[in-house]
């Protein structure tokens, strides 16, 4: 695009600048030699000449002076010309007539590197564009984190599309754009119901410009099939950039050209020390995106009250280097209440993520009941008995023994489906009904659930293949030398994890349900035929076995992870379990406002509203101390990292645009407007003979 | 003149600050002793008096004749001087038949207590020589010649005033009706009056529309008198320009009249001369 002139008029060289110059002295000289004067006799001049004597001295200037009309004249010749060279400037506007402004509206657009901050600057530049908009030119308002809002429908209403952007509201949420890109689809080509590439159109979508005012600080969209195949018009701009299904992508990067400094907490959790249990301790993670390496102090705070502190170099994101993370761990002592919040106290653009927060739960002790065939008033398999009595587990949890004839027991069922335990271990025999708890099951599968147990009909014995080392429940166990006589194949529902492959096939599984976990052994303690009494393996008496027991008690009886709290992300829906006889709790945020929830379904409650990054406890109805406590900390490495990224679509990278496409506006109605008003006022002049 | 404004000047009579010498007797009395009622004083006999006015009854007591002495009783000579030059013939009513009015008020006062009025147009000396009238039954007269001046006796002040002293030597009032506006000035004509030794009032006459002009745009303003142009653009600075010319105008009048004893009185045609004999002039001391 050319550089707009100032005056447009090609015809304008200097003869005919001269031409127009001299229109204002013709009149002035005609005004002079043409002024025709009224004669009017009267009884003297005497008195007039006197009075105009002392005006005689500058007459032509004294005359100029005294003659509104010739000035008003002038004016109004002055106001012609400037016209006729038709002034302009050089402006700008929207293209097209239907536009989506989508607002980032996420935790990195807090950002302190544009002032005042990314979406402040963010919701100006959009202002700015409405402010652009045509009479006619419609245009929606979305505002997005990692769920879409929109914040006002296609309207032509330039007022209230201005409040829907100052309304947007700064969010501590991370960050997914294929939400707002299928709003704005959604909304663009109504009558479309579904996204999936082989939907029919079913209303001719219009063109529209979609404006992305965003910071990048999100992960590529892909596969997104709402943006497949396009407009006809395939104009040079259309190809320039991936239409989207009618919608044309602009996308306005919002933030500094320089990466900003922002050193962020990557992570922070508390937890018992591997040496002694007693002792707690509070790990921290720190991660530099800056491009120069940050000292951090980073501060531990329990309550409010200061704790220990700590200086932590944390490199710089640099080629040669590893990594730019830096990790501290606090000890704590014997600490296991409280909240915990660290801060580092760095002077970076982007303050939410200095911040961290865990809670110290009091210790609970999970309730664990162990279904097993009794034998003269005692469970009948010692080797679970054995291994339940270690003093690690008696620490962890409270163990109740029940025959297997409490399966039918109404007040049993009750009690399971009220949620009563923590854990319910079958040891081979399986309830009608399953409950609401995590479950162990010897030998047997549960009934609902896609479980099933394959007997092998070959007579191969089974063997111990490999077990997976990460899980929490079979970490660390050495199963090499475990023997076993007879096992079926597990056959586990479908998203279920295999911990223990067999030569048959698979020997141990896990499954959620319901968030529960349902793990399945595919064989048992004790044989099941006619030799009543006797080993079926004898894993019981290898070490492994208390190893697998304790990992069962912490990771299934719900200890593990009992003195540290759960984190979530901001924004994220927080289920919340109970013991099924609570009917409503209390949710109190960071701020000591309180949501009271009740129960959703079973034994969960589900808490939506975590925005604010801190430690939200979560009361029984009634009670002063709180059941549980949960953290909201963003821990984002994409919102995190201020570097202002491109937009990646379907593997169609949008580049940052100005938006704005120059244009000449011109002055010229304008000068012959006010010529036209000044014509006017010089009538009146002339007939109400106003003197000045 | 209407009945009603004769009868208020019937009422009143012209009065003098200056006693002066009449010719005829009248009605005032006079710095000489002569034939009246009013008795004045005694004196000796010397031959040759009138023996009328020998005190008998004194002769009787004293045996020596002493003579009565009278205050005499003299006219006043009554001066109108209008002038009556084009100027005159502006305003609505015009200068000229104002001026005409309050001549011919002042010369019925002047008819009705006996003195000798003299009303005359400056420079209409020639053609229409101003009478010298006595009696309240002149007054038809004094119209007729009223009527018959006609304005554009075109004549300086100065030489107009000169020509009236040249014939008329009488003491007496002289009122000046005239608007100055005389391009060689007024001033020479005045200090003429002046050395006459008359009892003077100018009344300096202006009509409204040369108080506050109302006139607009661009005007070539042409004297009547002499044709003289003056091309002027009205505006608001111009007009104020010329009130304040205006105004310093009069009072440079007022200011040289008093300086010589002269009363002097600014009136616009505005005024009713009713108003203007009966209450401003009773003021200024021409009228009683």
């Amino acid at each position: 695009m050319n550089p707009v002139q100032f005056f447009s008029q090609p015809w304008l060289n200097g003869a005919t600048w001269a031409a127009l110059l001299t229109l204002p002295v013709a009149i002035v000289l005609l005004y002079f030699l043409k002024l025709k004067r009224q004669p009017l006799e009267v009884p003297s001049t005497f008195l007039w000449t006197q009075a105009i004597e002392d005006l005689r001295v500058n007459t032509i200037w004294q005359r100029l002076r005294q003659n509104l009309l010739l000035f008003l004249q002038l004016l109004l010749v002055a106001l012609a010309i400037l016209a006729c060279l038709q002034p302009g400037w050089r402006g700008s506007q929207l293209v097209g007539d239907r536009f989506i402004f989508v607002l980032d509206a996420s935790a990195s657009m807090q950002a302190t590197d544009v002032s005042p901050t990314r979406l402040e600057s963010a919701k100006q530049t959009a202002l700015g564009y409405i402010d652009e908009m045509k009479s006619g030119d419609v245009a929606m308002v979305i505002s997005f984190s990692e769920t879409a809002r929109v914040e006002r429908e296609f309207t032509d209403n330039r007022s209230r599309l201005r409040t829907a952007i100052k309304n947007i509201r700064q969010t501590n949420r991370p960050t997914d754009l294929s939400e707002a890109l299928r709003a704005a689809v959604g909304l663009a080509a109504p009558g479309r119901s579904a996204f999936e590439a082989g939907d029919v159109q079913v209303a001719q979508a219009k063109p529209a410009t979609m404006y992305i005012f965003s910071d990048g600080g999100f992960p590529q969209v892909d596969s997104f099939t709402g943006l497949l195949e396009f407009a006809e018009n395939q104009d040079g701009a259309f190809r320039e950039q991936p239409p989207l299904r009618g919608l044309r992508p602009v996308f306005i990067a919002v933030g500094d050209v320089v990466t900003p400094d922002n050193v962020a907490v990557a992570a922070f959790t508390t937890e018992q020390s591997p040496v002694d249990e007693e002792q707690t301790q509070a790990f921290a993670q720190f991660e530099n995106h800056g491009m120069a390496e940050v000292v951090v102090d980073a501060e531990l705070t329990r309550d409010g009250a200061f704790l220990d502190a700590a200086r932590v170099r944390v490199p710089a994101k640099r080629e040669g280097v590893a990594s730019n993370l830096a990790s501290v761990t606090f000890s704590l002592g014997s600490m296991n209440e409280g909240v915990l919040k660290i801060d580092i106290k760095a002077a970076d653009s982007l303050s939410i993520d200095d911040v961290a927060y865990a809670a110290l739960n009091p210790a609970r002790r999970s309730k664990i009941l162990v279904v097993t065939a009794f034998q003269e008033g005692a469970p009948a398999n010692p080797a679970l008995v054995i291994a339940m009595k270690t003093s690690a587990i008696e620490r962890l949890a409270i163990i109740d023994y029940a025959d297997t004839a409490i399966l039918q027991d109404p007040q049993h069922q009750q009690l399971a489906a009220a949620g009563a335990y923590d854990l319910i271990i079958y040891d081979q025999v399986q309830p009608t009904e399953m409950p609401q708890a995590n479950t162990l099951f010897f030998g047997r599968a549960p009934l609902a659930g896609g479980w099933s147990l394959t007997p092998v009909t070959d007579d191969r014995a089974p063997v111990i293949i490999d077990a997976d080392q990460l899980h929490p429940l079979t970490r660390l166990l050495n199963l090499n030398n475990v023997v076993i006589l007879n096992s079926a194949i597990v056959v586990a529902p479908q998203g279920a994890t295999e911990l223990i492959t067999g030569n048959i096939g698979s020997l141990f599984a896990i499954s959620p349900r319901q968030g529960f976990e349902d793990a399945v052994l595919g064989f048992g303690m004790l044989a099941t035929d006619d030799q009543g009494g006797s080993w079926n393996t004898q894993w019981w008496r290898d070490r492994s076995f208390p190893v697998f027991i304790y990992n069962v008690v912490r990771y299934l009886g719900g200890s593990l992870g009992t003195l540290s709290t759960p984190s979530y992300q901001p924004g994220t829906p927080v289920l919340i379990r109970t013991e099924g006889t609570i009917e409503t709790v209390r949710v109190v945020k960071p701020d000591r406002t309180s949501t009271d929830l009740n129960r959703d379904g079973q034994a969960t409650f589900v808490f939506d509203d975590a925005n604010q990054q801190g430690v939200y406890q979560v009361y029984e109805k009634g009670q002063s101390r709180p059941l549980q406590q949960f953290s909201v900390n963003l821990f984002d490495a994409m919102e995190s990292d201020l570097l202002v990224r491109d937009l990646n679509i379907n593997d169609t990278t949008v580049k940052a645009t100005a938006g704005l496409v120059p244009i000449r506006r011109d002055l010229w109605k304008w000068l012959v407007l006010l010529a036209l008003g000044l014509l006017a006022f010089e009538w009146y002049v002339y007939n109400r003979r106003v003197y000045i | 003149m209407s009945p009603h404004l004769l009868a208020q000047l019937e009422r009143l009579e012209l009065v003098t600050r200056k006693m002066f010498r009449g010719q005829m007797k009248g009605e005032r009395r006079s710095r000489r002793k002569g034939q009246s009622v009013e008795f004045a004083d005694f004196r000796n006999y010397v031959p040759g008096d009138d023996l009328r006015f020998i005190d008998w009854n004194l002769y009787a007591r004293l045996e020596k004749l002493f003579l009565k002495i009278f205050v005499e009783e003299e006219d006043l000579h009554f001066y109108a001087l209008f002038d009556a030059s084009g100027s005159m013939e502006f305003g609505d009513p015009t200068k000229l038949y104002y001026a005409k009015q309050l001549a011919a008020s002042l010369g019925f006062v002047g008819l009705c207590r006996a003195d000798r009025v003299k009303v005359e147009a400056l420079g209409a000396s020639r053609r229409f020589p101003g009478l010298a009238l006595r009696g309240r039954h002149s007054l038809p007269r004094l119209l007729e010649y009223l009527d018959k001046v006609e304005a554009n006796q075109n004549v300086s002040l100065e030489q107009g005033v000169k020509d009236f002293c040249l014939r008329n030597t009488g003491k007496g009032i002289l009122v000046l009706i005239t608007d100055l506006m005389d391009k060689a000035g007024y001033e020479s004509a005045l200090r003429m009056l002046v050395a006459q030794q008359m009892d003077v009032f100018v009344i300096h006459l202006l009509s409204p529309e040369e108080m506050d002009p109302d006139v607009t745009g661009d005007l070539r303003l042409v004297d009547c008198e002499d044709q003289d142009t003056a091309e002027v653009t009205i505006s608001r600075p111009l007009l104020e320009r010329y009130r304040r010319t205006l105004a310093s105008f009069i009072q440079q009048a007022r200011e040289f009249c008093t300086r010589r004893g002269m009363v002097y009185v600014a009136t616009t045609t505005e005024k009713p001369v009713e108003d203007l004999v009966s209450n401003y002039l009773r003021e200024r001391g021409l009228v009683r």
